[in-house]
């Protein structure tokens, strides 16, 4: 009983320990491909399309929804409070802008490109697709991983702001037609108080929330063994892992921005 | 010439090469034939570099990738082989044509715009015509093998390594393989490692055939001294016996073991 236990902790430490080195020798791989500047922009470009246009739609919409909840909230908690609703436009624009644009939009794309990234990666793998890349003379990092990591680089500053336009927009058809705020009190209330700190706050989190997943969903997919099992296990802990790691980088991307005075 | 000299290969406890010895000559085709599991495929992704071997070394040409770490040179070892893989690995996203090139923009200098017209020489070369555009979904198992041939030796390669050609494949197909593998053979003058245990093929094509058994060479020796071999093990894989020293594991529980677990316990 003892010896199997000590046999499992072993084995699963190694298993993280294995994985951590894969994952460092990835990462390695592609800062040394790109110094090479060995960037295949047709792939790139493929993939800003896939990843970008393609997860628009779902970015507006939730970002939509959730600026209208805010405002929901704030209207009924200060209505409660002090009998009529205030600093809603302040509040939704705060929130979406500095949180909830760039956490929920990584987390939506984590699920919608991510997961097909990691999903297309490792059927690559489990066909041998990814050991004919090497036998036809080039590197998969190179070929797969690197039009990725930049497209996703490239694309979700961009749907972060344009969540963040979405989700304000949600926050002022609620605060108009249910709260009956005035047009222009509710975007005062955002102009008169946002400073360009504030958004900077907000978009310079997506660098590192595009970084780590890209890098987690590329390197489960490039990983990935055992068949269509496989494929199926990759993808769920990619999806998994990249969101628990937007959730986990945003505490200490808001600590380091917060020490650097862009808050 | 390919020579591998001590090859061993483990993937973790367990040892799928245990020191393979052979050389294949040029122009020569040497089949490697074995049971499911022996370590062929292991050896020829040895081969190519898309594995290193843990101990031993394996050659092309005087050349060991193992020994190599600029880009460049890696390059100028893997333009000398063209590889034919199980499923044939085609690129799903891609057309056709597409998949036949691929390589032709990173081994070779070839003008891109000739791409289309040299992918259309090669698809002939393995009998397929006005399929450029399709896609590999839309074409059936031999077809995808053949255009994984097509594109094999679309950057002109002194060494061909086939990994199981005819496998999936019925009867009539296999032997059309065989046929398209003897005439590159004669029309392109390359050298030829071929992983089968289809032994129909490999008495058709091999110049020798070498036996692997648990990660060893059992016997290497033209098709006619293999067909006659006295070796038990050799034997009774050429003859396709049940019966023999080759055992094969049919189900998990054995009724020897398990007798032997219980009087200890």
């Amino acid at each position: 009983m003892t010896t199997a236990l000590f046999t499992w902790v072993g084995e699963s430490l190694f298993g993280i320990f294995e994985g951590a080195g894969q994952f460092t020798f990835l990462v390695r791989s592609t800062i040394q491909w790109l110094g090479r500047r060995s960037i295949e922009g047709r792939q790139t470009l493929v993939q800003i399309v896939r990843i970008g246009i393609d997860s628009m739609p779902v970015v507006l919409l939730t970002s939509f929804f959730t600026g209208m909840v805010l405002a929901l909230e704030m209207g009924q908690t200060s209505q409660h409070f002090f009998n009529e609703p205030l600093f809603i436009g302040t509040v939704v624009s705060f929130a979406i802008v500095m949180e909830l644009g760039p956490v929920m939009t990584a987390i939506v794309v984590a699920g919608r490109a991510g997961a097909a990234i990691a999903a297309e990666l490792g059927t690559m793998r489990v066909t041998e697709q990814v050991d004919a890349l090497y036998t036809l003379g080039t590197d998969p990092v190179r070929y797969l991983v690197i039009p990725r990591v930049l497209a996703f680089l490239a694309v979700l500053p961009f749907l972060t702001v344009m969540a963040d336009f979405s989700g304000i927009i949600g926050g002022y058809f609620v605060a108009a037609s249910k709260m009956h705020v005035p047009p222009n009190v509710y975007w005062h209330d955002i102009i008169d108080n946002m400073l360009p700190r504030h958004f900077w706050h907000g978009y310079l989190k997506t660098y590192v929330f595009a970084t780590s997943v890209s890098f987690i969903c590329c390197y489960k997919g490039i990983t990935t063994r055992g068949g269509a099992e496989g494929v199926g296990r990759s993808t769920t802990a990619a999806v998994v892992m990249s969101m628990v790691s937007v959730l986990v980088l945003d505490y200490f991307a808001t600590a380091v921005l917060n020490a650097l005075g862009i808050t | 010439m390919i020579e591998a000299k001590g090859v061993v290969k483990r993937f973790g406890d367990r040892t799928i090469l245990r020191g393979v010895d052979l050389t294949v000559e040029q122009g020569e085709t040497l089949c490697i034939i074995g049971g499911s599991g022996c370590g062929k495929s292991t050896f020829l992704k040895c081969v190519i570099g898309l594995l290193r071997p843990d101990e031993g070394r394996v050659t092309v040409d005087g050349l060991d990738i193992a020994e190599m770490n600029e880009e460049t040179r890696i390059g100028d070892y893997r333009r000398r082989f063209g590889y034919l893989f199980q499923e044939a690995a085609l690129f799903d996203s891609m057309t056709v044509w597409e998949n036949v090139t691929f390589g032709l923009r990173y081994l070779t200098r070839t003008d891109p715009s000739k791409f289309r017209s040299i992918a259309k020489d090669k698809l002939a070369l393995v009998g397929l015509k006005d399929i450029e555009d399709f896609k590999p979904a839309e074409l059936s198992g031999g077809m995808k093998k053949r255009v994984g041939l097509a594109r094999a030796i679309a950057a002109e390669p002194s060494y061909i390594l086939y990994d199981e050609p005819t496998t999936g494949l019925d009867p009539i197909m296999s032997d059309v393989i065989n046929d398209l593998i003897l005439d590159l053979q004669k029309q392109l003058k390359v050298t030829s490692i071929v992983v089968t245990h289809d032994m129909k093929s490999a008495y058709k094509i091999a110049s020798r055939i070498a036996m692997l058994h648990e990660g060893r060479v059992l016997e290497s020796a033209p098709p006619e001294a293999i067909k006659r071999s006295e070796n038990p093990y050799v034997h009774q894989f050429v003859e396709g016996l049940s019966q023999g020293p080759i055992k094969m594991k049919l189900k998990d529980y054995e009724p020897d073991a398990a007798a032997r677990q219980g009087t200890a316990g």
